[in-house]
């Protein structure tokens, strides 16, 4: 399907055309694909980590999955502050 | 053969010449500087150079150790990437600016004592001021100006400590310095304004993402590296440090994962990554002053190549929010990988440079058993792989498509880009070159299975919150606004500063005009208009009634004095009479 696009120029000026051509995440199956070998990936570091051993600073760094579970929470600074899911959510839903 | 020259001068003298340059032959001069000055700069061994003697001071140009002298290479391979990724400019007052800045960096981590280096620091803030100015904005000329006055104030604290510590100790010498007076304090607090301290640190946001296209590359490099290189002179072990380089680890993260700029969240992520090493250098072992040495050269690079691929971003559509971009690895594919470079490395990712140095000031809070910096600098870890390495390349070459389908970045930016990314990558797959310029020995390996499998599950794993919250839609969105950030203390403080002082200062302000001007100043007015009638009027009154003068004559001759002194027409007799009185009033006075 057809849809419109800008072309810009380094010099700021624009102007509208079609483009039909298709890239590599335009196809929703190439996404899926790159999910699954992400979601494999996270299986793999999570097996691989009972095979070998550790050389722990502090005792929970010896607690099974310490640096995958328990510090994935931490990765969510400022979640819940501003929720605007229009703006970004929506968008991005689509992508992925 | 000559003897190396001092660094510095190399990019001052090109600095001048560059408007002379013209043509084709313009691009060869300005990469030839950088050039030309790292060979003059590997031709250096340890030791003492270029000693000018200043009033009682003996002035050092040129100390050159293994801490300035890897500075020093960094600074070069910098400056020589930013000149290549700037070639497309023609205004000259940006490469004039950019190897100014360049030149005072250098010359600042050569400076052997506070006086010398001070000048270069204050050179620093002039000449980077030109490089947001040239974007010619409103909003970078009004940042430019806050830049101005901030680092003005850090200089004349700066200098303040400076006159202080040299007037305790009696010794120029920019050595180690530790907390231990006033001056050594200012001095202190003069450095970690240009570090960016928390609380300190809004003119970095502010001005940054003002700066031109090309500006910030150099503004990334320089300003914040020679406070950190500063820090590791004077104040290493200073145990103040580790707390304040941990906090900066942490907050930008919030204000980054919220902000719309791309080049601002690039900002706060530099405060990120200058918390590193400032904690480092607060820790104070080996460990730590190699691993925030080395982070410190890692960073310039991948920073570099982040903002250079943002810049190209810019360059190419003119806009850089992300709320506006999106979908561009479409067009821009090789920008996008080197912008992935680049993220991976501020990640610290195995394999790229940010996991070998990064790595060394976490072993080293360990080591000391700090455990709350230790738990927050993996928190950094984590949080800035959330803004830097995930957010930048996802909304600006992926998320939603923006309908944009610029061009490439140019074939300078490109190979500017690429430099830097090959940097990153052969440092993170081969350490030892840049482990063997180090202060201090290296007894450090970073590629251990537990650290590797360690930091790729931190990292992996945090991109699965990344997505799962954006599946979800709760992922904290950017908006179209300014955070202000600390700036919200100076100016609600600055506000409430204002009325506290308008309601102690203004009454006292009211009293003291009733008291002066409508009183004391009137009574001064009214007897400087007829005082010396006055006088002359009771000299001669006294006079006159001696002599036997009474009644109507009397009162003639007074009305014809007053109004003879007022009109300033009294006889000259008078005029002299009264000098010689002053006169010789004054004498008896003296003597």
């Amino acid at each position: 399907m057809k849809h419109p696009s800008v072309v810009r120029t380094d010099t700021g000026s624009s102007n509208q055309q079609f483009s039909s051509k298709k890239y590599l995440f335009d196809n929703p199956r190439n996404i899926k694909i790159l999910l699954g070998c992400f979601y494999v990936s996270l299986f793999i570091l999570l097996i691989i980590e009972f095979f070998i051993s550790k050389h722990p600073h502090y005792p929970w760094e010896a607690w099974p999955e310490f640096c995958s579970i328990r510090l994935c929470g931490m990765c969510c600074p400022g979640r819940g502050r501003q929720i605007h899911p229009e703006t970004v959510g929506k968008k991005t839903r689509g992508l992925l | 053969m000559t003897d190396p020259l001092p660094p510095f001068i190399l990019f001052m003298a090109g600095a001048l010449l560059v408007p002379f340059v013209t043509g084709k032959w313009k691009s060869f001069f300005l990469l030839f500087i950088p050039v030309l000055g790292l060979l003059n700069l590997l031709r250096m061994q340890e030791g003492v150079y270029w000693i000018v003697s200043f009033l009682d001071y003996h002035l050092v140009l040129g100390r050159v150790d293994r801490l300035s002298l890897l500075f020093g290479y960094i600074f070069h391979i910098i400056s020589f990437i930013a000149i290549l990724y700037a070639l497309h400019v023609k205004d000259d007052i940006q490469h004039v600016a950019g190897l100014t800045y360049a030149g005072s960096a250098l010359g600042a981590i050569f400076s052997g004592d506070l006086f010398s280096f001070f000048v270069f620091w204050e050179m620093l803030t002039v000449s980077s001021i030109f490089l947001i100015w040239a974007r010619r904005t409103e909003a970078s000329l009004a940042s430019g100006f806050r830049y101005l006055l901030v680092h003005a104030a850090g200089g004349l604290c700066l200098l303040a400590g400076i006159v202080l510590h040299v007037n305790q100790t009696g010794s120029l010498s920019f050595d180690y310095l530790g907390l231990n007076g006033p001056g050594s304090y200012l001095i202190f607090l003069g450095f970690g304004l240009n570090c960016a301290w928390p609380i300190l640190h809004p003119w970095l946001t502010d001005a940054y993402p003002e700066a031109t296209i090309t500006g910030t590359i150099f503004l990334s490099a320089f300003t914040t590296k020679v406070a950190v290189y500063a820090l590791a002179r004077a104040f290493p072990g200073t145990e103040a440090l580790i707390w304040i380089g941990a906090v900066m680890t942490a907050f930008p993260i919030f204000y980054a994962v919220i902000e719309n700029d791309l080049r601002r969240v690039l900002a706060y992520s530099l405060i990120n990554q200058v918390g590193f090493m400032v904690c480092g250098i607060g820790i104070g072992t080996a460990l730590a002053i190699n691993g925030a040495v080395c982070h410190a050269f890692n960073d310039i690079l991948f920073k570099a190549l982040l903002f250079m691929s943002m810049g190209a971003v810019m360059y190419r559509t003119g806009k850089i929010n992300g709320t506006e971009l999106g979908g561009l690895y479409r067009t821009m594919p090789l920008t996008c990988i080197f912008c992935m470079v680049g993220a991976a490395s501020i990640s610290a990712f195995p394999l790229f440079s940010g996991f070998v140095s990064k790595s060394m000031v976490m072993d080293a809070a360990a080591a000391g058993h700090m455990r709350i910096i230790w738990f927050m600098l993996l928190f950094a870890s984590a949080g800035v792989f959330h803004h830097a390495g995930i957010k930048i390349p996802y909304f600006a070459f992926f998320s939603h498509d923006s309908g944009m389908r610029p061009r490439e970045a140019p074939v300078h930016m490109l190979l500017a880009m690429g430099i830097a990314a090959f940097l990153s990558i052969f440092i993170g797959v081969y350490p030892a070159p840049l482990y063997s310029l180090l202060p201090y020995p290296v007894d450090y390996v970073p590629y251990t299975a537990p650290h590797v499998l360690g930091q790729t599950q931190l990292l992996f794993f945090s991109a699965l919150a990344f997505t799962l919250l954006l599946l979800s839609g709760i992922y904290p969105a950017e908006m179209r606004c300014i955070n202000l950030d600390a700036d919200w203390f100076y100016r609600k403080g600055a506000r409430l500063f204002y009325r506290l002082m308008a309601k102690a200062l203004n009454p006292i302000n009211e009293a003291c005009e009733q008291l002066f001007v409508n009183g004391f100043v009137r009574i001064i007015a009214h007897l400087s208009k007829d005082l010396i009638a006055r006088l002359a009027l009771i000299i001669m009154v006294t006079f006159w009634i001696t002599t036997g003068l009474r009644g109507q004559r009397l009162r003639m001759k007074k009305e014809n004095l007053y109004a003879d002194v007022m009109a300033g027409a009294c006889p000259i007799g008078i005029g002299a009479g009264a000098a010689t009185g002053f006169l010789a009033l004054v004498y008896l006075l003296m003597y």
